[in-house]
């Protein structure tokens, strides 16, 4: 087994927590296990998901940085992007050549460059602006196509839910 | 691929399908032992007589042969080992000086590209230790290094390394590769070809790509290309050096979508 990994996680947590990026905060769920981290995003301002508040996790494998890692929400989310169990689904959790999402050839994948900060800010910047192309929840993709104050109204709710759980 | 009835081909079934061919990649070394150029024959189909005319061909110029592993890393990792492998066997310091500053100047074009270097130098000091170490003698045999090329914190970062020093070279070289990237693939730009084509771990690498690492470590290789392909020619395997003309140090082994090394006799 690859020690890179953990040196990697390990590196990038420590420089998240001296120098937190607005947005988000970053932990382990569990201190002995550095490749699966609890992450908090605040709902982006002037956006629908303002005032949320929301919980997700990071996982890593031991092949990290080469792949990417996977994340989900436990908070319950209404979004095209993101699967009705919370898994999320944008061009920057997959590596290139990965076409079978119909991801446009443009779109950011994943490096090993990029790491559990660039996911983050692609994740917050994925609420305010979805990707009609993919969409992982085929309901609210239709929703937001079709019916956007139906969509506004029931993100609303789900924020609303977000708040309470805190 | 075969064609799927995508109605019922669900994206678990590619998962799924995508994991077996990684667990059968998986089972063959990463980089192989030599062997001698003879067990070729049973790597292909030993009935198809075109292929094995060729192999005859190449049997009068090399002995041995070495796998490795068909990843999409096979065509890097196969040039820096042998890269590495010279070293060393030649103890060549003036070669290994060049090689390391080559690695140097890399680092800081990239950062000066705007890549990150807190996260590059992770690969970057990893490949440059390993240079370092063949340098001062510490790796001292060509099975030492083997054994480094397959060290599980290792054997990545270096491969990794190497795709951001070719893309870092392909950037600033542009206007030479340019005008092949827009005729043989449908990126605009460099930097869209470099992220989806080269930058990402495990991606095949094309000709430009090939042509781009010689010349960004200044190494002359010389691919043999044995397919099933009748050439209307006396010489039936296809010979490509690069850079055009030059004299080739190093020596591989091409089948369409994979590369192994090749020793002269």
């Amino acid at each position: 087994m690859s020690n890179h990994a953990a040196l990697r996680l390990g590196k990038e947590l420590s420089e998240l927590q001296k120098n937190p990026v607005e947005g988000f905060s970053a932990g382990l769920v569990d201190d002995s296990n550095l490749f699966e981290w609890e992450v908090f995003i605040v709902g982006p301002p002037d956006t629908l998901y303002e005032g949320g508040f929301f919980r997700a996790t990071l996982k890593f494998t031991d092949e990290y940085p080469n792949k990417p890692p996977v994340m989900h929400f436990l908070t319950p989310m209404w979004h095209p992007n993101i699967y009705k169990d919370g898994k999320v689904c944008i061009s920057i959790l997959h590596p290139p050549g990965d076409d079978e999402y119909g991801y446009e050839k443009s779109s950011e994948r994943w490096l090993p460059i990029h790491s559990a900060e660039s996911v983050l800010i692609s994740v917050i910047s994925m609420l305010s602006a979805p990707n009609d192309e993919s969409p992982a929840n085929i309901d609210a993709a239709k929703q937001w196509r079709e019916q956007k104050d139906e969509y506004k109204k029931k993100v609303k709710q789900f924020v609303r839910k977000s708040q309470e759980e805190m | 691929m075969d064609h799927v009835d995508s109605s019922s081909f669900s994206m678990s079934d590619y998962e799924r399908q995508q994991e077996e061919i990684e667990s059968e990649t998986k089972s063959s070394p990463i980089v192989g032992d030599k062997q001698s150029i003879e067990s070729l024959r049973q790597a292909y189909n030993p009935d198809n007589e075109q292929v094995q005319k060729k192999i005859n061909e190449l049997i009068q110029n090399y002995s041995v042969w070495r796998t490795v592993r068909g990843d999409g890393n096979c065509f890097i990792r196969a040039f820096l080992f042998s890269v590495c492998e010279e070293l060393v066997l030649k103890k060549d310091t003036t070669k290994q000086k060049h090689f390391q500053s080559v690695l140097k100047n890399s680092l800081e074009s990239l950062v000066n590209l705007g890549y990150p270097e807190m996260l590059l130098d992770d690969f970057y000091s990893v490949l440059d230790d390993l240079v370092t170490e063949i340098g001062e003698g510490k790796i001292k045999s060509v099975d030492e290094l083997q054994q480094r090329f397959v060290d599980p914190d290792t054997k990545d970062a270096i491969i990794c390394y190497m795709r951001f020093l070719i893309s870092a070279y392909m950037q600033l070289n542009g206007d030479e590769y340019i005008p092949y990237v827009l005729g043989t693939t449908d990126h605009v730009t460099m930097d869209s070809y470099c992220k989806t084509e080269l930058e990402g771990m495990y991606k095949e690498v094309d000709n430009i790509i090939v042509s781009a690492t010689c010349a960004a470590c200044g190494v002359s290789l010389r691919l043999e290309c044995v397919d099933a392909q009748n050439r209307d020619s006396t010489q039936q395997v296809q010979t490509i050096t690069f850079p055009d003309q030059s004299e080739p140090t190093i020596f591989m082994l091409y089948r369409p979508g994979h590369y192994d090394i090749l020793y002269k006799r």
